[in-house]
């Protein structure tokens, strides 16, 4: 994982026109932009582990449209936020589009504020969603590192069961438990009980 | 359109004529009318293109200038844009006046493919819009013919409308239009629009071109009309027919320039 990667924000818009003058407009307001001509172009020189989102243009005529870009990467665990832009949006795709998780579907022309405050909330909700990813990914990485011992330790002691019970079905002493179940609670770094039980249900661990 | 042989006396055909005259303008003028409706989402979307452009080119120069150490070159450049997209957009409003006016029809020496290549242009939207796929064929030949290029523009745009209409609810691999040129002999442009869709009704292939003909719900049964009356202004022909393979095609011929000569401004009789 890149760290401290600026957010990019790929503005994907068939109009050369128009897609220079918003890549001005996301510039001077101090993001990093790259545009693309098409959903073609976009896949060929898109790097994927950036941060950031997506300003997609609905009607590239042409190649895949709008759409059709944020059916295809909404499949992808890292998948961009994306606002859609349109040049004659109707209620019915901008319905649709939000339903397959657009975060916003603006008509052009589009006002700056309601074009940066989009764009913003997509980078935020990007940001959210690949911090919450690193979280999970530090979590599994310290569960990883415990002893198949300690791992059973843990599921028995986050299933409600007792120092005295565990040490009785594993064929040793308590005093044997209460040292594993230290080395869990300092290996996933959680000082109380309930934040162990709070690991075991972000680890689906029953 | 049938001639109308008028046999009153001089002064009455005069005024016949021209009371003829002017409500086939206002046909044609109601039916334009009609089609730039249909059009509505096509313009609005080129007008919005360069609108859209120029207002984040505003709102990006805005910002540039406010900042301690503006880019002024950055900033003319902008300004060129802008100026450019302003352009752009009143040149597409003009386009959309000449084809919503009134006019008398003025013959001038057209390329159809360039004309064939506009309509393509306009109606591309709405084809995709509508999961329609178009495919062209043109001749390697020039298509110079004698006409009213507005005219002609119409009569392409109300043969892909009308073909699109017929492809309603057809299924994806059915959605089609083909549409080619040839220059056939003896001098003439023909041009053909093919649609995949279900076809005419064999019973009606003679009546399809009559004013008030429509199976549409909501159609006026104007615009083949409009058209073979037109392409007869033109001194062409205009059939229709079911093709062996399904769909139905509307064919037309329109001599070329060469043949037709200048002479063929009819001026005294207006569509």
């Amino acid at each position: 994982m890149i760290k401290d990667t600026q957010a990019i924000v790929h503005v994907i818009d068939d109009d050369e026109s128009l897609r220079t003058a918003l890549a001005r407009l996301l510039g001077a307001a101090g993001l990093k932009v790259r545009t693309y001509s098409g959903a073609g172009d976009f896949l060929l020189n898109w790097h994927e582990d950036g941060a950031g989102c997506i300003l997609l243009d609905v009607d590239m005529p042409g190649g895949p449209s709008g759409p059709e870009l944020q059916r295809a990467l909404a499949q992808r665990a890292d998948a961009l936020p994306v606002v859609f832009l349109t040049g004659h949006g109707n209620i019915g795709m901008g319905v649709n589009a939000m339903k397959s998780g657009a975060v916003d579907f603006l008509t052009k022309p589009v006002e700056r504020d309601c074009l940066l405050t989009a764009v913003n909330a997509a980078i935020a909700q990007d940001g959210a969603r690949r911090e919450a990813q690193a979280k999970d990914r530090d979590l599994q990485a310290d569960y990883d590192s415990l002893s198949p011992r300690e791992r059973e330790v843990f599921v028995q002691v986050t299933a409600g069961r007792l120092n005295k019970q565990i040490a009785y079905d594993l064929g040793t002493c308590e005093r044997t438990i209460k040292a594993h179940r230290a080395n869990v609670m300092e290996k996933l770094h959680v000082h109380r009980f309930v934040d162990l039980i709070k690991l075991a249900s972000r680890l689906n661990i029953e | 359109m049938k001639r109308h042989h008028i046999t009153h006396i001089d002064n009455e055909s005069q005024v016949d004529r021209s009371t003829m005259a002017e409500s086939r303008i206002e046909l044609l003028h109601t039916s334009r009318l009609a089609a730039v409706g249909q059009l509505s989402a096509s313009i609005a979307h080129e007008i919005n293109q360069p609108l859209g452009a120029i207002l984040s080119n505003a709102d990006a120069a805005e910002l540039m200038l406010a900042k301690a150490d503006p880019d002024l070159d950055e900033v003319r450049m902008i300004l060129a844009d802008i100026r450019k997209d302003g352009l752009r957009a009143s040149e597409v409003v003009r386009q959309v006046r000449v084809l919503a006016q009134k006019r008398q029809p003025t013959f001038i020496e057209v390329d159809l493919e360039d004309v064939s290549k506009e309509i393509l242009q306009l109606v591309a939207p709405i084809a995709e819009s509508r999961g329609v796929t178009i495919s062209t064929e043109f001749c390697s030949e020039t298509l110079r013919v004698h006409g009213d290029p507005v005219l002609l523009r119409q009569v392409l745009l109300n043969l892909f409308l009308n073909a699109m209409d017929a492809l309603v609810d057809m299924p994806e691999s059915q959605a089609m239009i083909k549409f080619s040129t040839t220059l056939s002999q003896p001098g003439d442009v023909e041009i053909s629009v093919r649609d995949y869709g279900n076809g005419l009704p064999e019973s009606q292939l003679n009546n399809v071109f009559d004013a008030f003909y429509t199976t549409k719900e909501h159609g006026l049964g104007l615009g083949l009309a409009i058209v073979r009356s037109i392409i007869e202004f033109h001194s062409g022909h205009i059939h229709a027919a079911n093709h062996p393979d399904g769909g139905a095609v509307f064919r037309f011929t329109i001599p070329t320039a060469d043949v037709t000569g200048v002479a063929k401004n009819p001026t005294g009789d207006p569509v």
